[in-house]
């Protein structure tokens, strides 16, 4: 056993980069859940938005608009002063503004301005609220209607409250579970922490002296190779259970006792396998450590990216979700849609959660292959 | 040409050098010559105004040496003992470098960037990355850097270490020619049989204190042994190095694993005498060596120990 | 001259560094490129697939309803009729987003909060809201009807009545402040070339260092063409970014080129400054000073937005502090004054806060490497 024994004393010199990760993670974890309350990056944007209304006209319908968004958002007050509007805006006290031209009331063809914040996308219905008021304001007076029952008229409308219904699959109220959001940038974390460590080793194990000891001692190759093997098995448990561990800690009860925890955790083992044989490709490939670092964050960050780990996959194009299947993460990330929304599944939910489980298993088993074929490709040269 | 006068430097609580006294003429190949810690590479440091000291002084070619003795510096090359070449640059372009830092014309330094690397017999090399070439053709390749510019006084920091043997014969005959053309140079190691051949002064410093100065002869001169004389000799009873002791200008024998070691102060005839009593024994012996004394031999009475640790007693 | 000319081959041809410097930010930015396209959020959306369940008698008020959904079939809608049971299953296994179910008064039910069932609660809620509006219309001034008509197909149209502007009119991509972020980084990435020349220059670092401080150059010469060399070549890579990013990617930064150029100036100067104090930490090996530089590249970046768009927002609201002290940050924020608020004031804010922390940075870089002699080497 002493390759491995080797092996894990090497884990453990690294053991200070992989307590950094993760402490890290787990802060970056905490602040993300106390700022936006559990519900992620999507969860973050509100319905209510601060909002300011600039009234260039005083007209009756300038402020019964006004009041209309008052009713749905929270108005901000604010000067009709460029510099005032950029400070606002600026130190995120309002998200939209909207200025109504001088002469609107008496029909003027200029429409409505308004100001949002690039990156907020509540902001896009607030647009769709003015709209449908002003129209409504215009039926009325075509209507017949005049003065201010055009405006009553217009509220009671609005009161209108819609019923609408919500099949609530997961217990959560039809919002994502709270952890699942740390479970959706897990991929992220994993792969750069296995690849760090096992890259870093594994340059070590290759270097081309160690090889020639290594080759030259009486433990025949398979056994050593085993016991390397055994190694990154073991530090891959190590890592995934840390990783199951973390979300624990933090949602203690609502994780344990949701009954998709064990799929959670198959999920999570998944990524975990195929990050080792990425990792185990990568340290095929790399010399020096320099490279290392720069080759294990592209192959990150370019993946978390496209395959929807730290943006929402709803919000990539339809071009990038095909081109991101030939990617692991991207199944990952459905798998854990799924397990986000649901708690039964129908039958095609659960096709879609062993195929996700599975890809990712042809997946690392595909990219260690590669990375055995060129380990050999690369002894030989 | 050199001063160093009474220097100490301490690191915390150890005495690196304990008021070093060093003179250095010019023309003269002076070698430093130490085991591992004894202060050779802190002397130097302190003479080319990289490390502070805490005592004592430093004067170079008459005027103090200080980190701002910039005239004094562009007549000093130095040959550090870790290769310091830049890794992304060809050969020339290293040396057209380093030789840039100290001449500012750019013919002449054209002319002595091409003597440079001619003369460390790189030639064929110059458009190679430092990561190509051998060992022994890096370390060529930081001599050509350290001297481009034809310094008055050449700082050699172990400059063979780990040197492939046609490399190193090249490197030391090429401090020779140097010396030829006028420069002063400043030799430490750590093998004795280098400065042996090479050196025409030699300091022995251990323990940052100067041992002992001198020329070879002169260092010869100082201790007792003038002759060791090795024989294979089977079967000796105590009685034969007890008598073997007693022979005139011995002073020490040992006998370990059937070898005879006897160290004789100078005399004539001790071999002779030696022989004659293993002779009149009638004991058989195999081969014989007669030894002059060497400065490994003048470190060991100094000192104590052997130039190089990890080899004890004779340093064969 | 001389030492100009050969500390930019020295820094140039130092590939892992450079990579890093130049063309990691690049990639990067190629990914964001890819992975946002450069549509806004719910252009790209195709049709959201709806079930409809209706009985075969039709009320008055359901058919109007369904023709209100037939008219967005294929185009925002696409409306699957379905027997109740079926449409449940739909809806529980995520074929479907939202079920409508006409046979009393129309209603939604969904089962989540994605923007996909906000878009269909907002058309259910519009839909409700015009309806009512109507009958009572209807109800009070029924000879008005033919001139209504046309007033109420308006409604059911999404409304341009407003029109959206920026600040100083310019309206702007809604993921541009990934790319902002992106260029804060690779200003920061400077870290990676300063931690390099500093090793390269202090002898007690290295030994080409120390071959470089028995030179006859004056120190502060050496400090200062370094700094400045280092400076320029940084800072034509973020040029060639921001190049990358406003011709080749077509992202749409802002007007202000010189103020753009002065920011991205102090950046450079933030991070090479950086990378030089980086390189004086003796405690950490080289593979420690490099990972330490990914470190202080890659969280800044992420705490103003380069992973997460809304970062940036989040420490706002929690922590406003990190958010002036970020550089980062600070340069993210510039970028935004320049471009999206196109505000005088803010811009100077915050470059003056830039230029407090590159001056400061590039002062205490300075005083610690200008030393020649040290303790120990």
């Amino acid at each position: 056993m002493t390759v491995f024994r080797c092996f894990l004393k090497m884990v453990k010199r690294n053991s200070r980069m992989v307590i950094l990760y993760f402490s890290i993670f787990l802060t970056i974890s905490v602040c993300m859940q106390l700022a936006t309350g559990g519900k992620g990056m999507d969860g973050f944007e509100q319905e209510s938005l601060d909002l300011a209304v600039i009234d260039r006209d005083g007209s009756v319908l300038a402020r019964e608009l006004t009041e209309y968004l008052g009713r749905h958002h929270h108005l901000v007050a604010l000067s009709d002063d460029e510099d005032a509007i950029c400070e606002a805006l600026f130190y995120r006290n309002v998200v939209y503004v909207v200025i109504i031209p001088a002469g609107y009331g008496e029909g003027i063809e200029d429409k409505i301005q308004t100001i949002k914040i690039p990156g907020t996308n509540s902001a896009y219905y607030v647009d769709q609220q003015i709209g449908q008021f002003l129209g409504w304001v215009n039926v009325l007076e075509t209507a017949g209607y005049d003065g201010q029952e055009i405006y009553e008229r217009a509220v009671e409308a609005d009161e209108l409250k819609t019923e609408v219904g919500l099949m609530d699959k997961n217990g959560h109220g039809g919002v994502q579970a709270p952890y699942a959001f740390m479970f959706q940038y897990m991929p992220y974390i994993i792969l750069s922490i296995i690849c760090y460590v096992i890259g870093s080793i594994m340059i070590g194990f290759r270097d081309k002296e160690v090889r020639r000891r290594m080759e030259c001692s009486a433990m025949p190759p398979r056994q050593q190779n085993g016991q390397l093997v055994l190694g990154y098995l073991v530090l891959g448990a190590g890592i995934w259970l840390v990783c199951i561990l973390m979300p624990v800690l933090l949602y203690g009860k609502e994780l344990l006792t949701d009954p998709n925890m064990p799929l959670y955790m198959a999920n999570v083992l998944a990524v975990t396998l195929v990050s080792l044989a990425i990792s185990f490709t990568v340290g095929t490939l790399v010399r020096k450590e320099v490279v290392l670092s720069a080759v294990i964050n592209v192959i990150a960050l370019g993946m978390s990216f496209v395959c929807g780990v730290f943006v929402s996959m709803e919000v990539l194009s339809k071009g990038v979700r095909a081109a991101a299947q030939f990617l692991p993460f991207y199944w990952y990330e459905s798998v854990n849609q799924i397990l986000a929304m649901n708690t039964g599944f129908t039958q095609a939910q659960e096709r879609g959660i062993l195929e996700g489980l599975g890809i990712q298993g042809l997946f690392a088993a595909a990219i260690l292959c590669v990375g055995l074929v060129l380990d050999r490709y690369m002894a030989e040269k | 040409m050199i001063q160093i006068k009474n220097l100490v430097k301490r690191y915390g609580s150890l005495l690196a050098l304990d008021h070093l006294n060093l003179s250095i003429h010019e023309g003269e190949v002076f070698g430093l010559l130490g085991p591992n810690g004894s202060g050779k590479t802190t002397a130097i440091n302190c003479l080319l105004a990289l490390l502070r000291y805490d005592k004592g002084s430093i004067t170079v070619m008459g005027e103090p040496m200080g980190p701002d003795s910039y005239e004094l510096k562009r007549q000093i090359g130095v040959v550090m003992q870790d290769v310091a070449v830049f890794e992304q640059m060809s050969v020339r372009e290293n040396v057209d470098y380093f030789c840039g830092l100290y001449i500012r014309d750019k013919a002449r330094r054209k002319e002595l960037v091409e003597d440079a690397i001619q003369f460390v017999g790189l030639g064929e090399y110059v458009k190679m990355r430092p990561k190509k070439l051998s060992g022994g053709l890096r370390r060529r390749l930081n001599i050509a850097c350290g001297i481009a510019h034809r310094p008055r006084l050449i700082i050699m920091d172990e400059p063979t270490v780990a040197v492939d043997p046609q490399s190193r014969n090249k490197i030391l005959e090429g401090i020779l020619e140097l010396n030829r053309q006028g420069s002063t140079i400043i030799y430490t190691s750590h093998y004795m049989e280098e400065v042996e051949q090479i050196c025409s002064q030699i300091a022995i410093i251990d323990h940052g204190r100067v041992l002992a100065s001198g020329t070879k002869e002169e260092l010869k001169d100082m201790i007792r042994t003038g002759e060791t004389i090795t024989i294979e000799a089977v079967a000796l009873e105590q009685e034969h190095l007890d008598a073997l002791r007693a022979l005139p200008h011995v002073f020490d024998v040992s006998y370990k694993e059937q070898i005879l070691v006897i160290r004789c102060s100078r005399a004539r005839h001790n071999l002779v005498s030696v022989l004659h009593y293993l002779e009149g024994k009638d004991l058989v012996f195999g081969k014989v060596f007669s030894e002059l004394p060497t400065l490994n031999d003048v470190f060991l009475e100094i000192t104590g120990k052997g130039l190089r640790d990890q080899q004890g007693g004779d340093g064969r | 001259m001389h030492l100009v000319r050969y500390r930019s081959i020295q820094t140039v041809r130092n590939w892992s560094q450079m990579f890093w410097a130049l063309a990691f930010p690049i990639i990067l930015g190629t990914f964001f490129y890819v992975s946002f396209g450069s549509g806004d959020m719910g252009e790209e959306m195709g049709p959201i697939p709806v079930a409809v369940v209706a009985d075969a008698g039709e009320a008055a008020d359901t058919k109007a309803f369904m023709d209100f959904l037939e008219q967005m079939d294929g185009g925002v809608l696409q409306v699957l009729p379905m027997e109740e049971e079926a449409a449940r299953e739909a809806l529980q296994g995520d074929e479907i987003i939202g079920i409508f179910d006409c046979r009393r008064a129309p209603s939604l039910t969904v089962a989540g909060t994605g923007i996909s069932q906000s878009i269909l609660k907002s058309l259910m809620d519009g839909y409700d809201k015009n309806a009512a509006l109507i009958a009572s219309i209807v109800r009070d001034h029924p000879e008005k009807i033919p001139e209504l008509s046309e007033a109420a197909a308006a409604l059911g149209q999404r409304q341009e009545m407003t029109e959206d502007v920026g600040v100083k009119g310019r309206t702007l991509d809604t993921n541009i402040s990934y790319f902002f972020a992106l260029i804060a980084y690779a200003c920061l990435a400077g870290v990676f070339l300063g931690t390099q020349a500093s090793l390269d220059s202090q002898a007690d670092l290295s030994a080409l260092g120390a071959r470089q401080s028995v030179a006859p150059v004056h120190r502060l010469q050496m400090i200062l063409t370094d700094l400045l060399v280092l400076f320029f070549i940084h800072f034509g890579n973020v040029l060639i970014l921001t190049c990358y990013i406003r011709f080749v990617l077509k992202v749409d930064l802002g007007g202000d080129v010189p103020a753009l150029i002065l920011v991205e100036w102090m950046g450079s100067m933030i991070g090479i400054s950086m990378g030089i104090l980086v390189g004086r930490i003796s405690r950490l090996g080289m593979s420690g000073k490099m990972g330490l530089c990914v470190f202080l590249t890659l969280f800044p970046s992420f705490l103003a937005g380069l992973m997460f768009g809304q970062m940036k927002n989040v420490v706002e609201r929690h922590c406003p502090i990190v958010n002036r002290i970020n550089p980062a940050a600070v340069l993210s924020d510039a970028l935004y004054s320049i471009s999206v608020y196109n505000d005088g004031e803010r811009l100077i804010r915050s470059v003056a806060i830039l230029s407090i922390m590159s001056v400061g940075m590039v002062a205490v870089a300075y005083l610690a490497v200008r030393r020649v002699s040290y303790d120990s080497i």
